[in-house]
């Protein structure tokens, strides 16, 4: 079970980050980690970082992706880009946005969403 | 950015900072002790800005509303916000001078916002040139000089008039004087049969601005003379068209579109009134009726039906003109210089003394009755008037109507004394009427002669008066006086004061 949570994760977050670069982010890191935590994807759009929350949910689970995220994650994920962004000298402007990504029966993307500049 | 935070009737100017970060996480952060209605500036504020057609920026924002000490309460910081956010942003350019006052709507209008008469005197006081605050209440400070004030209907056309795309056209200034009385008073003097006695005590209350008892039974007019008190009232004079105006405005109830108050208040606030709502209270303390009353009339009918305990805080305020109103959140000093008009029956069912009907109250009743009203309050009221049943035939026969002195003959003598009054008191500032006089100026403007003074010390002898009735009966003396238009106060001005402190209750 816990396998197969990791590989329906990795599954949303290539499809998330497929979805990124055909919008035209740059993709600056996959799963970026350190003894804190982890963001799922670190990417450059216009004068922004962006760091991205991969919310993927599969048929069989209960509720949207987008109430799987509250104030206390955003936080954690806000948290994390602070450190990324000490670790790699950014100095600017940073944003969240939450791509929520849907897979059906068979393990495919059914539907993706992609919430910009997520806020609570 | 340049904003007014208005505490009571004090307004203090407030710096609206407003910081757009170029680094972090967008976030909007409102620091300086904003209440709740500021706080919820954060949502009409962005919402107002994208429905004008602006971008509002995903960047850190943070407003600081100093001096930080100094709590902020009411909503009319969206405008100047929003202003700060979009000059920050390069949509508006240039710098920007003046107030900035009024609350936003989702879709940009810029709403009606109290006290902003007490903005555009603070702008006076300050040499503050421009002020931009919400059409709809622009009004109220078209009375201001030296200020250019600036309607605003929706932040786009702000927006325009800062980058001089499109001028907004400042208010037209109005003159007080030019102002005229509002509304209809609903009882004229003319109706009223009968009743000499009364309706000369009403003239005297209305000339000196001296409180009022009328007692009566059921039916004999004393509510028909209340009513028509507005009637003969004068209007107020411009310095006092501002005082009231101001509390008017702080409580947010001046109409849209009316600049000043020139009628005089009259406000009959219900027995069942709260003691709260009469003196003015809340945790931002707001102005109670006797404020509202403020150089006008509080109207009390059925004087004993109110709770003691609400009688009783009128005390203080009938000494001072002043009332202080504490609470944890602040203080707030409201201006309450009222004369009270009351009306009472003389016993629970209103036919004590009656010439043809029998009194059923037995003597305790009374008494108890009587007790409702403590002796303290009856000291503060100057005039005692016993106001008798007409008798029906009378009314449809001796006097046809017409024929009894109207209003406004009235009025045109208690304007004349007043302007006397006036000019008594041309050096004291916030005093306008014989009755707000302290002892100190009694002594000043009410030299008494040596035949007065004895027969002073005769009713004083009879009526067992108090310190502050003695000098009541000598106020009302004086205005009886000014009725007359005569300089001295002389015997028969005296024995008509004394005959009012008669205990008629």
């Amino acid at each position: 079970m816990k396998q197969d949570n990791k590989k329906v994760g990795r599954k949303g977050e290539v499809a998330a980050a497929e979805l990124l670069q055909k919008k035209g982010y740059y993709i600056l890191e996959r799963n970026y980690q350190n003894k804190w935590g982890e963001v799922d994807i670190v990417a450059r759009v216009g004068d922004y970082r962006v760091f991205v929350e991969v919310k993927t949910k599969t048929e069989d689970m209960y509720g949207e992706p987008w109430e799987m995220i509250d104030a206390h994650k955003l936080k954690r994920v806000e948290n994390m880009g602070y450190l990324w962004c000490d670790e790699f000298g950014w100095n600017g402007l940073c944003r969240i946005d939450v791509i929520g990504v849907w897979l059906n029966e068979e393990g495919e993307v059914s539907r993706i969403e992609h919430w910009e500049n997520v806020q609570l | 950015m340049k904003s007014v935070a208005n505490i009571g009737l004090v307004a203090r100017e407030v710096m609206v900072e407003v910081d757009v970060a170029n680094k972090g996480f967008p976030a909007f952060d409102m620091v300086g002790l904003p209440d709740k209605a500021v706080g919820e500036a954060r949502a009409r504020v962005k919402k107002a800005i994208e429905n004008s057609g602006y971008e509002f920026p995903d960047k850190r924002i943070t407003v600081n509303l100093a001096p930080a000490d100094i709590r902020k309460e009411g909503s009319h910081y969206d405008l100047p916000i929003a202003v700060g956010i979009l000059l920050a942003e390069g949509a508006v350019k240039g710098e920007v001078h003046g107030y900035f006052y009024g609350e936003l709507g989702l879709d940009g209008e810029v709403r009606h916002s109290r006290g902003v008469l007490l903005v555009g005197l603070l702008a006076r006081e300050l040499n503050i040139r421009e002020i931009f605050v919400p059409l709809e209440s622009a009004s109220e400070a078209a009375v201001v000089e030296g200020v250019t004030v600036y309607p605003v209907r929706n932040l786009r056309e702000l927006v325009q008039h800062l980058g001089g795309e499109k001028l907004i056209k400042p208010l037209k200034r109005i003159a007080i004087e030019q102002i005229i009385e509002d509304a209809e008073p609903l009882v004229d003097m003319g109706e009223i049969v009968g009743q000499e006695l009364a309706k000369r005590a009403v003239e005297i209350a209305a000339s000196g601005g001296h409180n009022l008892l009328l007692v009566g039974p059921p039916g004999a007019g004393k509510t028909m003379l209340a009513k028509a008190f507005p009637s003969i009232l004068p209007p107020l004079l411009p310095e006092e068209s501002l005082e009231v105006t101001k509390i008017y405005s702080v409580a947010g109830l001046l109409p849209s579109g009316q600049a000043l108050i020139r009628r005089r208040p009259y406000r009959s606030p219900h027995h069942t009134a709260s003691t709260t709502s009469i003196i003015g209270g809340g945790s931002n303390p707001m102005p109670g009726e006797i404020s509202l009353a403020h150089l006008g009339v509080l109207f009390l009918d059925e004087l004993p039906e109110f709770p003691r305990s609400t009688l009783e805080v009128l005390r203080q305020p009938m000494e001072d003109g002043v009332v202080q109103i504490t609470r944890v959140a602040g203080r707030a000093e409201y201006p309450a210089s009222f004369l009270l008009l009351a009306s009472a029956n003389p016993c629970p069912c209103g036919y004590l003394n009656h010439p043809t009907k029998e009194c059923k109250c037995g003597e305790r009743l009374v008494e108890t009755y009587r007790r409702r009203v403590s002796g303290p309050i009856l000291d503060r009221i100057d005039l005692h008037v016993w106001v008798d049943a007409v008798e029906v035939n009378k009314l449809t026969t001796t006097v046809p109507i017409g024929q009894t002195e109207s209003s406004n003959i009235v009025r045109d003598r208690v304007k004349n004394a007043r302007e006397k009054q006036e000019k008594r008191f041309v050096d004291h500032k916030g005093i306008y009427s014989n009755a707000q006089m302290g002892n100190k100026l009694t002594r000043q403007y009410c030299p008494l002669t040596k035949e007065v003074k004895q027969f002073l010390m005769a009713a004083n002898a009879k009526y067992d008066l108090s310190a502050r009735a003695y000098f009541k009966v000598i106020k009302v003396a004086r205005t009886i006086a000014d009725l007359e238009g005569r300089q001295e106060i002389e015997l028969s001005h005296v024995a008509e004061a004394v005959q009012y402190r008669e205990s008629v209750w």
